[in-house]
């Protein structure tokens, strides 16, 4: 026993050499949240100041019938409180655009307004959003894009018909009149098509509100990839000083109880870091999260509690995906990909109900997806005994695979 | 010189082959893109509504059709009763309930006679949330085409003062005549249309993720090369040749990983076409190797340059477009190699941009290195 505490001492000092630049690590992860908060919070200030996303339109916007859309866009429908609509040229908009100026140029192109009159519609507006690739917010925008052209082909499907039953009818001298009183009753109907449903917010929060389901997501996050913040503990290991210590007494499991034990020192050291001006944020209340509001920093200590076992299970996850990885650099890309993959299923990027459900089931299954359930359910101060013993059987299943990996290491490898 | 040189990079290859580890590794990239892939098959939405509408009434079948035909980025759940869409809502498994009124048609017929907008679904919401915000949108453009309808048949019949006009020849008129398509489309500024491609918003960020994962590939394998300097495996080469041997370090690596970044991105669905995918993918590889070992010169030691991997890797997820797309800090996504990638692929101009950015990365690593 006592070699076993001797080695565990090693290894703490050993941690303890790291802990200095680990601490730069955590003040620089701290420097670019810290950045990425003031960006989040100062975009949110401006939209609820009245900013609105800036879209350029590009083409002649000249003809009456479109400006007059344009303007009725602009000052009378719902869509005035979030589009703004600005009319620039070719080569100002692609500037606009590469400056990040522009959440999307769309082009009139000449002929819009006779293909629309006529019914072809045949001349496309095309838009380019600012992101460069598909992706949730250009689908959204295609999503609004073909709301507006529904309320388009529509009003004109009814106005083509009722121009079809006069000319049917024989009463064509009446068409241009007629054509012009159902245009400007469908474009009040339009105006005014939010009355088609009465909403009720039945207010039911039995789920994290999102601003408290990301802020819980950045510290999962952070725990799932503290492995790349702790690669140096795993260089310059070898079989041969693994071999030495079990023949000096202290086998597989006494080896990786000592490392692991000392890695956790470190890991909960980095997580301590990162939490203290967290804790300054909520008390100061520059971060705001509904759950939690006027607490101050109060709810967040309870929340590091939570935390506990995740960080003990991470850890331990982090040590076999070391262990198992030949040498640090397989290590390090391993921790990642790994990472990425869990924390991307388990919805620490996107909400998991945004995924189809076999994914979400998937992903709920994952240490990274267990330790989000156990820490909503944490929150909410109801943690169900399955989810408990899930977060320490992945736990234990880490530490018994990582001590068999070293058991085969050091029985493969020639002393 | 040449001949020699793909000599060094054979024995490196068969150097890195030989682990078997680094091999499974590769793998893993792949396995987890076609394992997305395959999963984000089922259908999938931001926000998930319970619909109600009532059966045996034409205006609710066609509404009916525009929701459920087609993709959309809200997920549905059809009910058999108003009852029903409500405990959905009740016990979570569903947003937001939409319980259209039972007469729909002669509801609609009745407000389109009035030219009047009143309710006709009532909208239940657990919380008010932006993605109910745009459903409440889509609903109401789902409304609108019958509604449109009954005012044209109104205004025919009562404006017009034809009430003797039968529905058939009203229905019939507007059948000739009838619009439809869209009158938008989505392009890139490449000019190709975002309608080739064929995936949903699931598998969108996994470009992104395999871009950070080859960069991440470089930085590892400049660890590689500093961990052997350190074992004196590059003792006997004066320290001004190192930068080529450590180019060319990285330049096997990458080279492995770029081929599985293909294939990954081929196996996830979100392949565009291979004269694009390869110039990009290349371009950034060369980028990637130029970033890796500025970066490796710039921390001097394996335990820096390992510290720095955290914190680049949360500013490349936050900068770069893989989740979100931020609209500042422009100068900092300047600076990021997969930020180039990713907004190449469909605007040439960044993989100029992304070669110009490599020069600047390989002059600041000579003149690092002369330094040394």
């Amino acid at each position: 026993m006592g070699k076993v505490s001797a080695y565990f001492m090693a290894q703490l000092k050993r941690a303890w050499k790291l802990l200095p630049a680990q601490l730069a690590a955590d003040l620089l992860i701290c420097v670019c949240a810290g950045v990425l908060v003031y960006l989040l919070v100062a975009q949110a200030a401006i939209d609820a100041g009245g900013a609105r996303y800036r879209i350029g339109m590009v083409g002649d916007l000249s003809d009456s019938y479109l400006g007059f859309g344009i303007a009725a866009l602009q000052e009378m429908d719902d869509s005035r409180f979030m589009i703004e609509l600005v009319g620039m040229s070719e080569e100002e908009a692609e500037d606009a655009l590469a400056r990040g100026d522009l959440y999307a140029v769309m082009r009139v192109p000449d002929d819009l307004m006779e293909s629309v009159v006529s019914g072809a519609n045949d001349s496309l507006i095309t838009y380019t959003p600012a992101e460069g690739q598909k992706g949730l917010g250009t689908m959204v925008m295609g999503e609004i894009t073909e709301i507006a052209s529904t309320l388009v082909t529509s009003s004109q499907s009814a106005i083509f018909a009722m121009q079809q039953v006069l000319f049917d009818q024989g009463r064509d001298s009446e068409a241009a009149r007629a054509t012009d009183r159902l245009n400007l009753s469908l474009i009040n109907l339009v105006l005014s098509r939010s009355g088609f449903s009465e909403v009720e917010i039945l207010g039911y929060a039995d789920g994290l509100s999102m601003e408290l389901y990301y802020f819980c997501s950045a510290f999962l996050l952070f725990l799932l990839f503290s492995g790349l913040l702790n690669c140096g503990f795993f260089a310059r290991r070898s079989a041969a000083l693994s071999q030495f210590l079990k023949a000096k007494g202290v086998g597989a499991f006494w080896q990786i109880l000592g490392e692991y034990l000392a890695y956790l020192c470190l890991v909960l050291m980095g997580f301590f870091c990162l939490s203290l001006p967290a804790a300054y944020l909520l008390e100061r209340e520059w971060i705001g999260i509904p759950e939690w509001e006027g607490m101050g920093a109060y709810p967040f200590w309870g929340f590091l509690r939570i935390l506990f076992p995740v960080i003990l299970m991470f850890a331990a996850l982090q040590f076999f995906l070391f262990e198992a990885a030949e040498g640090i650099v397989n290590g390090i890309l391993l921790q990642f990909l790994c990472g990425a993959g869990m924390g991307y299923l388990a919805g620490y990027f996107y909400p998991a109900a945004f995924f189809p459900k076999r994914m979400q089931a998937v992903g709920g299954r994952l240490p990274a997806g267990v330790a989000a359930r156990y820490v909503e359910e944490g929150l909410f101060g109801k943690v169900s005994a399955s989810v408990l013993a899930a977060v320490f059987a992945y736990l234990a299943v880490f530490f018994a695979l990582t001590v068999f990996v070293r058991r085969r290491r050091m029985g493969r490898e020639p002393l | 010189m040449i001949r020699e040189m793909f000599v060094k990079l054979w024995l490196l290859q068969k150097r890195l082959l030989k682990r078997k580890s680094f091999l499974l590794l590769l793998c893993l990239a792949p396995l987890f893109a076609a394992g997305v892939g395959r999963l984000s098959e089922e259908s999938a939405g931001i926000a998930a509504i319970a619909v109600y509408l009532p059966g045996e009434d034409a205006a609710a079948e066609e509404i009916a059709d525009r929701l459920f035909d087609g993709e959309s980025v809200l997920r549905y759940l059809p009910c058999k009763d108003g009852e029903e869409a409500r405990a959905c809502v009740e016990s979570g498994e569903a947003d937001a309930a939409w319980i259209f009124e039972e007469d729909l048609e002669e509801r609609l017929k009745e407000l389109a006679g009035r030219r009047r907008v009143r309710p006709v679904v009532t909208v239940l919401e657990r919380s008010d949330s932006v993605p109910l915000i745009l459903g409440r949108e889509i609903l109401t453009a789902a409304i609108y085409p019958a509604f449109s309808y009954a005012v044209y048949e109104g205004y025919v019949r009562e404006e017009l003062g034809m009430e003797t006009i039968t529905e058939e020849e009203l229905r019939s008129a507007y059948e000739r005549v009838a619009v439809e398509g869209s009158l938008f489309q989505m392009v890139y500024p490449d000019r190709t249309s975002a309608e080739a491609e064929d995936y949903g918003y699931v598998q969108a960020p996994l470009r992104g993720i395999l871009a950070i994962w080859l960069t991440f590939c470089g930085l590892a394998s400049a660890l590689w090369f500093m961990r052997d300097e350190e074992k004196g495996v590059y003792e006997r080469m004066p320290v001004a040749k190192r930068l080529v041997a450590s180019y060319m370090t990285c330049a096997v690596v990458l080279a492995d990983a770029s081929a599985v970044l293909l294939f990954a991105v081929k196996l996830a669905g979100v392949f565009t076409e291979w004269k694009k995918e390869v110039v990009s993918c290349v371009v950034f590889a060369a980028c990637v190797t130029a970033f890796a070992n500025l970066l490796r010169l710039l921390c001097r030691t394996p335990q820096r340059l390992g510290l720095v991997l955290l914190p680049l890797g949360v500013v490349m997820l936050a900068l770069c477009p893989v989740f979100l797309n931020l609209q500042h800090f422009r100068a900092g996504k300047m600076l990021l190699p997969p930020w180039y990638y990713l907004q190449s692929i469909h605007n040439v101009r960044y993989l100029y941009l992304m070669a110009a950015y490599t020069l600047i990365l390989l002059l600041a690593g000579c003149v690092l290195q002369r330094r040394r």
